[in-house]
C-alpha cells in the first residue's frame, strides 16, 4: 500500500516557470499567467494562443532540482496527442524524456479520471523540467495546461483511517476562495516526529492545493485526489509515536 | 435485500420527451415530470383510448424500474389501465411485460399518503421508455406529477438500524432546503439518516456515479416493505459521510430530506 502526500516541490526549488515553443523560446505573450501551472484553484488554466507546439518549464540557475513524482491536473485534455514529461540536466540542451508520446493513452485517475500520475522516479540533477506538448496523432490542438506538479512526495509508513463527509461550498485560504465538494478527515495514528516534522515542513503544505495519492485505492476510492489542507493537528501518544489528524477539502472537479 | 435508489436516469438521457394519443394542455410544460418538486405536475388535454408519455433515448438503455409520482391522479372515475411502455430499435411502441395496472385502483399506491406508484420493469426494448394510461371509458385527461424511469441501484446491504423520519428543525418562514449540488430549493418535510456498514468500494464509487444524485430529487424504493409499510419515499440528498477503515470496506452515512408531500 502506498499513500502519498504531494505538493508541488519544484515550484519551491525553482527559479522561474516559463512558457516556451517548440525550440525553446520564450513565448512572451502567454507568460504573464504561467503562475496557473505552480498551483491554486483548480479550474485555472493556461490557453495558448493558437496550435503551435507548446513547452511548460520548471527552470533553476544552479542548484540541482529534485523530485520523485509529477502530477498534471486536467490531464485528459492531452489524451491522443504528443506529450513529454522531460527533464534537463543542462536546460536546454542535455534532457531526459520521463515519458514520451505521440498519441498519449494514459492510465487517469481522480474522481473524473481526469488527473495524471508518475511515481518511482529518482531525479536529484535536474536543472528544469516540464512537459512538451504538440498535435501528435490527435492533430494541432489549443492546448490548455492546469496544475503540473515536480513533487518530493512523503510516503506514510502506515494505513489511516479516513472519513468523508459531503461538503459543497467554497473554502477561503488567505484571499483566495476555492470551490470544494467533499471534506476529509485523515488520521494516522503513529507516526515518528521525524516524520511529522518532514509533513509539517512540505513547502506551501497548509497554504496551497496539493495531492493525495493511494496507489491502490484502498482508502482513497477516488486513488487521487486535489486537495485543500487546512489543519494538520499532531498529538504525542506514546513515546516516539504522534497521531496525526489531517483536515482537508477536495477541491471540485469539472467538465 | 429490498432497498432500491430510483435516479430517473432515463429522463436525465432522453433526447425527446412527448406524448402519443393526447395534447398537452395549454400552460403545462411536459418537462416537470422529469424532476422537480411534487408540486410541479404536467396535464394533457382529455382524451380516450391509448394515451401515452414518451421518453426516447440517444441508445439502448436497460431500466429496472419505474415511478409515477402522482399516480393518484390516474385513480380517475372512470379508472384508467396503466401500464409501462417499452421502444423497439425500429420504432414500435409496445407494453413491457408485468407492468400492467388493469385497472389502477387505490391499493396499488404507495409512499406516506398513497399518492405513488412504482413498479419493477423487465423490458425487451431498449431505446425508449415510458408511460401509458388507457381509458376504461369515456374521456380522461392525464396528470401526472413525475415520470422516473429508472436503472437502480442497491448497496447490497441492508441499513444497520431501522431508521425512522424525523421533523426537520422549523425555520420561521418556509422548510424549503437546496440539494447538495446547485440552489434551487425544494420544500422538504423530514429528514432520515441512514447507514449501511460495510460497503465495498465499487458501490461508493457507482452511488457517487449515479445520474443527479446530487442535485435532482429521487425516490428510496423498499419494495418488500421491510423498513416503511408505505415502501416508497420520494427524497432529496442531504449529505453523505464515507469512514473507510480497511481496505474495500466503507461505512456510508446518508441523510435524506423527505420532499413535501401535498393534497
Amino acid at each position: 500500500m502506498t499513500f502519498q502526500l504531494l505538493v508541488n516541490s519544484i515550484w519551491d526549488q525553482s527559479a522561474v516557470a516559463r512558457v516556451t515553443d517548440g525550440s525553446d523560446a520564450e513565448v512572451a505573450a502567454e507568460q504573464p499567467n504561467v503562475s496557473v501551472i505552480t498551483g491554486g484553484p483548480r479550474h485555472l488554466t493556461l490557453t495558448q494562443s493558437g496550435t503551435a507546439a507548446r513547452r511548460y518549464v520548471y527552470i533553476n540557475k544552479t542548484t540541482p532540482m529534485s523530485f520523485d513524482s509529477l502530477v498534471m491536473a486536467r490531464a485528459d485534455r492531452h489524451v491522443g496527442h504528443s506529450v513529454a514529461f522531460r527533464w534537463w540536466s543542462n536546460y536546454t540542451s542535455t534532457s531526459t524524456d520521463l515519458v514520451t508520446s505521440t498519441n498519449w493513452a494514459p492510465t487517469l485517475v481522480g474522481p473524473r479520471a481526469q488527473d495524471y500520475i508518475l511515481t518511482g522516479l529518482s531525479v536529484a540533477t535536474a536543472q528544469a523540467a516540464g512537459v512538451v506538448l504538440d498535435s501528435g496523432s490527435g492533430g494541432a490542438y489549443t492546448k490548455k495546461l492546469s496544475q503540473l506538479f515536480f513533487c518530493n512526495s512523503f510516503s506514510f509508513p502506515q494505513a489511516p483511517t479516513v472519513r468523508t463527509i459531503s461538503a459543497f461550498g467554497p473554502i477561503v485560504i488567505g484571499r483566495q476562495h476555492y470551490l470544494v465538494n467533499e471534506q476529509l478527515q485523515i488520521v494516522w495514528p503513529q507516526l515518528t516526529r521525524a516524520q511529522v516534522n518532514t509533513i509539517q515542513a512540505l513547502p506551501r503544505v497548509l497554504t496551497e492545493p496539493c495531492f493525495l495519492y493511494d496507489s491502490t485505492g484502498r482508502f482513497l476510492i477516488d486513488k487521487l485526489l486535489h486537495v485543500m489542507i487546512t489543519r494538520l493537528s499532531v498529538v504525542a501518544e506514546f513515546n516516539d509515536l504522534h497521531r496525526l489528524t489531517m483536515e482537508c477539502f477536495a477541491l471540485r472537479q469539472y467538465s | 435485500m429490498s432497498l432500491w435508489i430510483l435516479p430517473n436516469t432515463i429522463g436525465d438521457v432522453a433526447t425527446t420527451l412527448t406524448e402519443s394519443g393526447m395534447t398537452i394542455a395549454s400552460g403545462y410544460d411536459r418537462t416537470h415530470i422529469i424532476n422537480g418538486a411534487r408540486s410541479s405536475h404536467c396535464r394533457w388535454q382529455p382524451a380516450s383510448g391509448s394515451q401515452q408519455i414518451r421518453y426516447l433515448l440517444p441508445t439502448n438503455y436497460t431500466p429496472t424500474h419505474m415511478v409515477i409520482a402522482r399516480a393518484d391522479w390516474l385513480c380517475t372515475q372512470n379508472t384508467m389501465r396503466v401500464k409501462g411502455f417499452q421502444r423497439s430499435s425500429g420504432g414500435v411502441w409496445s407494453g413491457i411485460s408485468g407492468a400492467d395496472y388493469n385497472p389502477l385502483a387505490a391499493a396499488n399506491l404507495m409512499g406516506p399518503r398513497s399518492q405513488d406508484l412504482a413498479f419493477a420493469i423487465t423490458p425487451s426494448e431498449f431505446t425508449g421508455f415510458g408511460l401509458e394510461a388507457d381509458t376504461i371509458s369515456g374521456t380522461e385527461a392525464l396528470q401526472i406529477s413525475k415520470l422516473f424511469v429508472s436503472v437502480g441501484f442497491q448497496f447490497n446491504v441492508e441499513p444497520s438500524f431501522r431508521p425512522a423520519w424525523e421533523p426537520i428543525p422549523k425555520s420561521t418562514t418556509y422548510d424549503m432546503r437546496s440539494p447538495l449540488y446547485g440552489t434551487f430549493p425544494l420544500e422538504v418535510e423530514a429528514v432520515l439518516e441512514m447507514r449501511f456498514q460495510g460497503v465495498t468500494t465499487a458501490k461508493v464509487l457507482a452511488f457517487k456515479a449515479l445520474p443527479r444524485i446530487l442535485n435532482w430529487p429521487f425516490f428510496l424504493f423498499d419494495d418488500s416493505g421491510v423498513i416503511w409499510s408505505w415502501k416508497l419515499e420520494h427524497v432529496l440528498l442531504q449529505s453523505y459521510e464515507i469512514n473507510t477503515s480497511d481496505a474495500d470496506y466503507h461505512d456510508i452515512t446518508l441523510k435524506f430530506l423527505r420532499l413535501k408531500q401535498y393534497e
